[in-house]
């Protein structure tokens, strides 16, 4: 279907219609106005609403296309579309974007380098980097609404299509990850309190989250992580990225929370499950590891993948959890977490993804109350420098392994 | 747009292999029509119920036949209009052109 859109002259969108029967043009032009008698050449308009054109955009009642997933790969598809709305219509091409009242005229980005995260890009805004270009793409399709969830590959299968042909014709999709960046496609992150969809996708495929948007925060393996191996069987066409059997063993520093999260099925309460995580930097190993490399806990923030009470085998004390650590933006660690969930041979799932926010601390200050924790450095660079430093050599110390995921 | 190098300037494309040619009053489904000419296609939201006429079994003659553009959903019809106006005479409906 991809390439209907692909190869069309022009594609008219009904952006302000719920259904097939509210059609293109709308009178709803009353906001103009004239106000003053004395001004009878002067107008007056009321603002209409931005169209958007990033994931976090609210997207305005009128304009209940632009909500659904499925519309997603017909507008990043076609050449150029016509976007019938309330009050105006917009015009938006590969190169353009321009509203009737001008307002919102804007050239897109075309070799947009390195943005922070890919949410900070544009709609139309195409990335040099094209592992930075699909965390774009799924960061802008999960913020859409499926009717069906079983939907979740299949409604951006156009796009990987597109890429396979133009973009990464070397490349393998495996669950809506690809195979050459795969290192920096693992580390999305979520929140959600679904239960995991019995759907194909591997644990640590962002396919196994349902109908929650997804990220990626600039988070990554540090350069000693290793891929050991990537097994996977393909089921279907190869831009559906549907696999069978799908492991990854990845060689990581790895930091063991087992026994450090409370798991007691007495204590746990759905949404309490996710503070329980949090509490792991107040432990006494966690504190003393953070401490030998000069830094405190800050904050930690856990994201769950899905219902952590619904985990299958369930959480409970004695299970392995480990987190896989991760180098986040500004001397942030974090990680992804995974459950041991068979014994022999050992494998492991994603549950979540966990941030650390570190403080450095001078030795000397250590147990002391630092209400201001920059005033002991001569700069906030010192003190940024510093907090780097600690998170790297405590990375440096933890063990490296290799973990089985599934 | 004929400065935009990085949007195709194609006008003359092989159609999908089906596809409605609009004449007048009357929207035609053409299966494998074999010619290269522009085309538009159509983004819209099904609503809950689906779009009131679909290619199924009952309506594959008729739309074959000759299908009177007013009698189309709202927003069909609108985009038949609009396709009249810019001078392109085919147009790519998922529920006219697909099988549910």
């Amino acid at each position: 279907m991809g390439d209907i859109y692909e190869n069309s002259h022009i594609t008219i969108a009904a952006t302000a219609s719920q259904d097939s029967s509210g059609g293109l043009f709308s009178a709803d032009r009353a906001v103009v106005r004239c106000l003053l008698d004395k001004h009878p050449h002067l107008y007056v308009r009321k603002q209409p609403e931005y169209f958007p054109t990033r994931p976090y955009n609210t997207v305005p009642i009128s304009m209940p296309l632009l909500t659904r997933a499925w519309v997603y790969q017909e507008r990043r598809l076609s050449h150029r579309t016509i976007h019938y709305g309330k009050h105006q219509v917009y015009w938006e091409c590969q190169t353009d974007f321009a509203s009737e009242d001008s307002r919102e005229d804007k050239t897109w980005n075309k070799h947009a380098t390195h943005p922070d995260t890919p949410d900070d890009l544009d709609w139309g805004d195409k990335c040099v980097d094209h592992k930075i270009d699909w965390q774009k793409t799924v960061t802008e399709y999960t913020m859409l609404r499926l009717t069906y969830e079983s939907d979740r590959l299949l409604a951006i299968a156009a796009i990987v299509d597109r890429m396979l042909r133009l973009q990464r014709v070397d490349d393998v999709y495996i669950a809506g990850l690809w195979k050459n960046s795969i290192l920096s496609d693992l580390p999305w992150v979520t929140t959600t309190n679904k239960p995991r969809p019995a759907r194909m996708a591997p644990s640590w495929s962002w396919a196994s989250a349902q109908s929650s948007a997804v990220s990626w925060a600039s988070y990554e393996f540090t350069k000693e992580a290793k891929v050991v191996s990537l097994e996977y069987t393909i089921v279907g066409a190869a831009n559906l990225g549907e696999v069978i059997n799908a492991s990854i063993i990845l060689m990581v520093p790895v930091l063991d929370l087992t026994g450090l999260v409370e798991l007691d099925p007495a204590k746990i309460e759905g949404p309490g499950l996710r503070e329980r995580f949090e509490d792991i930097s107040k432990s006494a190993p966690i504190t003393a590891r953070f401490r030998q490399n000069n830094l405190k806990v800050f904050s930690t923030f856990f994201f769950p993948d899905y219902d952590l009470t619904t985990a299958n085998p369930p959480l409970k004390i004695g299970c392995t959890i480990k987190l896989l650590i991760l180098r986040g933006p500004k001397g942030y660690i974090g990680g992804i977490v995974v459950q041991k969930t068979s014994k022999n041979p050992p494998e492991y799932k994603r549950i979540g993804f966990l941030n650390i926010t570190p403080t450095a601390t001078k030795p000397e200050m250590l147990g002391k109350n630092d209400e201001d924790l920059t005033r002991d450095y001569d700069s906030m660079e010192d003190y940024r420098k510093r907090r780097a430093e600690g998170r790297d050599s405590l990375i440096l110390s933890l063990p490296m392994e290799e973990v089985k995921i599934v | 747009m004929q400065h935009h190098k990085h949007c195709v300037q194609r006008t003359a494309i092989s159609l999908p292999k089906r596809i409605l040619e609009i004449t007048d009053e009357y929207v035609f489904l053409r299966e494998q029509p074999g010619i290269l000419a522009p085309y538009a296609c159509l983004s819209h939201c099904w609503g809950l119920d689906g779009p009131a006429v679909k290619l199924t079994a009952e309506t594959f003659g008729r739309l074959r036949d000759g299908f009177k553009t007013s009698d189309l959903p709202k927003t069909f019809g609108d985009a038949v209009e609009v396709c009249r106006h810019l001078g392109i005479y085919y147009i790519w409906i998922d529920a006219l052109c697909e099988t549910f």
